[in-house]
């Protein structure tokens, strides 16, 4: 009766007729690789991946060529011209000590991209094995991989991070690796969860019966049904573990404050938010817009790849 | 049945309980193998080695690792948190004032985060696609996106500064609560509006709602005793992990609006080395959220029939 209802029954509609693409593909099944290649331009057919693949592309290029493009001394002071606002000679203004903005930004982009990359490559190689490792074995060593597993989920979101800087002490470094461990445990469940359902597969079956050894089942024939999924956590963590990073060094438990890392810019910034906004607003700005593009990117990543979880 | 729930809750706590000792054993060894402890700093403060010695001995450094382990275990069973490295007062005093703190903030949050994420999620799913729906999705994005503490600045400079309506910071009056409550609800919102929107669009596809369709039940009575309901099991599920994004959230808000709360105190404890502290603080998150998992864990086979209990 109202619009509600139309849009309902739609959706039921939907469901209950399965889209005719799908139909054939049930029958005919084409080639692994040409579906995958069906999938990538199903990813790439949307206006939300071709703007996020664009801002990448750009922290990329400010983080690897960028400081030989821009030249200058993130480092270099200059007392005369402290807090200026964004003008032709210095297009983002400068901060509390006469730095030039805009030669940290681009400096900066090297640290976010470097501690995200880092920190999901940490928590997507620990967790991936272990989740084969439990998944495949069974038995006790699954119960001592998800117990430990199921202690560092015991933490509330961003405290076990916390806590691991805590020991080891504040550094950027310390940081990667906290968020790296942080990561791990949701890579281990999943991982797990697919080498269960993966095991007893007549493919993997039929390797194991043929003789092929432990690791060449686990590397050859599961891992690569997992890599899609793998690829999926890794873009929407990738987004996270900058976000996280940013946190931590706004807290100053991250990159220590003359390192012109975007997320201690920040934290300089409040400090000067009413007398110089530009000091707050330009670094926080590109914090999110690179966490906004590899959230795009791996919400459509998850549609295409992940189905199931569609409109999550 | 009920003996089957009799267990099943039974055997919830005992895993309760073991999970918590395993994370207490780890934050303790996990802190007590940092580097440094009460006693360095008097070093560098040039005390003599009498008093380091005395100090080291009324905190009980002196004793091998396992007996401070056990002591601290056991103090813990009393409610006694230890004593901090820096003050020499009771830890557990100090964290009960901050968890009261932490606690009025995370449940006004929640409250903020319930009303906008629930609201906002049913309704975009309703209207899917639309105007609504499209605009609802792209604000949660942004909310994801947006590092909290930006969300938190962002308010102080509108609601304290361009038009000071609150106070930018501490935690005097009523109205000190409004801006870390709302930003650090917004934070969670987003998130749960994802969820939800979800959730809600799942149960539309059901059977049974289009078979309520079919019959010819109103849209308004498919929606409040079809949909709404099934909605609501998958939203109580999920509060265990919002409450823990709560949590941790508020390690950031409580920070950046100087809330005197477990958040704010943690990330002291660490600047200044204090590990007793840091660890009180992480116990009580940690303990905390597990307790509201704990409950959510309970309640989920009460509200899903359908859900079996497994032993």
């Amino acid at each position: 009766m109202t619009a509600g209802g139309a849009v309902d029954r739609s959706v039921a509609d939907q469901a209950a007729v399965p889209p005719p693409a799908e139909a054939d593909e049930a029958e005919v099944v084409p080639p692994r690789s040409r579906r995958t290649l069906r999938l990538w331009l199903l990813v790439l057919y949307r206006p939300t991946t071709i703007v996020s693949l664009l801002i990448i592309l750009t922290v990329v290029f400010l983080a690897v060529p960028g400081p030989f493009v821009v030249p200058g001394d993130p480092y270099k002071t200059n007392i005369l011209q402290i807090l200026q606002p964004p003008s032709a000679a210095f297009p983002l203004g400068t901060d509390e000590l006469g730095r030039d903005l805009l030669v940290r930004i681009v400096h900066g982009a090297r640290y976010t991209l470097y501690a995200g990359l880092a920190a999901v490559l940490i928590g997507c190689l620990t967790g991936t094995l272990f989740g084969l490792i439990a998944g495949y074995f069974g038995g006790r060593i699954d119960f001592a991989v998800m117990g430990l597993a199921d202690v560092l989920l015991s933490f509330p979101y961003f405290l076990l991070v916390v806590v691991i800087v805590a020991v080891l002490g504040p550094s950027l470094t310390t940081a990667m690796i906290a968020i790296g461990i942080w990561t791990a445990p949701y890579y281990m469940r999943v991982i797990r969860a697919s080498t269960l359902e993966l095991k007893v597969r007549p493919f993997v079956e039929a390797a194991v019966i043929s003789g092929e050894s432990t690791l060449n089942v686990l590397f050859r024939h599961i891992l690569p049904n997992c890599l899609s999924q793998v690829l999926v956590l890794s873009t929407t963590y990738l987004s996270q573990a900058i976000l996280m990073a940013a946190a931590l060094s706004f807290l100053g438990l991250g990159a220590q404050p003359p390192e012109p890392e975007w997320g201690a810019m920040t934290a300089i910034g409040r400090e000067y938010m009413f007398q110089a906004p530009h000091l707050l607003y330009i670094p926080a700005v590109f914090i999110f817009v690179t966490a906004l593009a590899f959230n795009f990117l791996g919400d459509a990543l998850r549609d295409v790849f992940d189905p199931r979880s569609r409109d999550r | 049945m009920n003996r089957h729930l009799g267990r099943f809750v039974l055997s919830r706590v005992l895993r309760m309980v073991g999970t918590l000792w395993l994370l207490i054993t780890l934050v303790f060894f996990a802190l007590h193998l940092a580097p440094g402890d009460a006693a360095d700093t008097l070093i560098s403060a040039g005390a003599d080695a009498t008093v380091i010695a005395a100090l080291r001995a009324e905190l009980g450094l002196d004793q091998p690792l396992w007996q401070q382990y056990l002591s601290y275990l056991g103090g813990l069973l009393r409610g006694d948190f230890g004593l901090s490295w820096r003050s020499g007062t009771s830890v557990s005093a100090q964290l009960a004032s901050a968890f009261a703190h932490t606690l009025l903030l995370a449940c006004a949050a929640l409250l903020v985060a319930t009303v906008l994420g629930i609201g906002g999620g049913v309704l975009a799913a309703f209207y899917r696609n639309g105007i609504f729906d499209v605009g609802a999705r792209i604000l949660a994005l942004i909310g994801i996106s947006a590092p909290i503490f930006v969300i938190n600045l962002l308010g102080i400079y509108l609601f304290a500064y361009k038009y000071p309506i609150f106070p930018t910071s501490g935690a005097r009056d009523w109205d000190s609560l409004v801006l870390p409550a709302v930003t650090l609800g917004l934070f969670v919102a987003a998130m749960m509006l994802r969820l939800v929107r979800s959730a809600t669009l799942e149960a539309l596809g059901q059977d049974y709602v289009r078979a309520a369709y079919s019959r010819g039940v109103p849209n308004r009575n498919v929606i409040w005793q079809h949909v709404v309901p099934n909605t609501l099991v998958t939203v109580i599920t999920m509060l265990g992990v919002q409450f823990g994004l709560l949590l941790g959230g508020s390690v950031i808000t409580e920070t950046v609006f100087a809330w005197p709360g477990l958040g704010q105190m943690t990330i002291h404890a660490i600047k200044i080395q204090d590990m007793p502290i840091v660890q009180g603080a992480v116990l009580v998150f940690a303990g905390s959220f597990m307790l509201v998992n704990f409950i959510v864990d309970i309640l989920y086979p009460a509200l899903d029939p359908r859900v079996e209990v497994s032993r």
